[in-house]
């Protein structure tokens, strides 16, 4: 087994931010719900940053 | 903001025994500097590509794909995966693309970030909305569970996956999606 099987966020030197984050318990199990919503050319037209371009139109 | 990427390479194609509806693996890596990354463009039904990418020292690590290596070069890595996407999308011009932003994870104090609109989610949002227009794509998001996904134009009409996509999701990831 790799010695990284038991690596820990730790030795990474995780830091985090939490300040914009809701965080909940590791032992709560993820369960989201929810339904895809369209995008709308005008919505993304509004909401994306024009100084960059395009990578694929 | 995402106009620095790595030099990357196309190292290997996983191919058999994958399962979870996976019909191959592109791997490709690229070197930060201070270590390498991979990056996994999983092939799905329906011509699907899940793009994910980890550091290579963490291949074996359960939360390889909700950590913060704090080594600031977010950004960068995300352009490298841009490219990579854009470079599949000439190789094959009917590919449809997603991603799930992870939450982020801190074992050593049980705590992990909530699954809906993570800061995973909202960086790549970012960048699909910006780096990906609707001509050839057609966008869809689900902000609870953090998923993206951009379907393609030229072949079908994209409302007609979606539900099928999403119902592909759920298979694959049953504790992201009920």
């Amino acid at each position: 087994m790799s010695k990284f099987s038991t690596l820990k966020s730790a030795d990474l030197k995780v830091k985090f931010n939490t300040r914009n984050a809701k965080m909940v318990p590791l032992t709560v199990p993820t369960k989201a719900v929810g339904t895809f919503v369209k995008r709308t050319k005008e919505e993304l037209n509004s909401v994306r940053n024009h100084n960059y371009k395009y990578l694929i139109p | 903001m995402f106009d620095s990427p790595f030099e990357y390479r196309k190292a290997d194609v996983r191919k058999g025994a994958l399962g979870n509806q996976i019909d191959y693996i592109i791997i490709y890596t690229f070197d930060t500097g201070k270590c390498r990354y991979i990056v996994e463009v999983e092939h799905y039904d329906h011509n699907f590509y899940i793009v994910k990418y980890y550091p290579k020292k963490c291949k074996n690590y359960k939360y390889r794909f909700n950590i913060l290596t704090s080594e600031y070069i977010a950004p960068r890595i995300i352009a490298t995966c841009l490219r990579i996407i854009e470079s599949i999308t000439k190789k094959d011009p009917a590919a449809n693309f997603g991603f799930v932003g992870s939450p982020t994870v801190m074992p050593e104090m049980n705590w992990r970030e909530g699954q809906a609109n993570t800061k995973r989610f909202r960086l790549y949002k970012y960048a699909f909305e910006s780096y990906f227009g609707h001509e050839m794509f057609t966008h869809y998001m689900n902000v609870v569970s953090s998923v993206y996904l951009i379907i393609n134009n030229g072949f079908g009409d994209p409302d007609d996956l979606m539900p099928v996509a999403a119902k592909m999701f759920v298979d694959i990831y049953p504790e992201l999606l009920q």
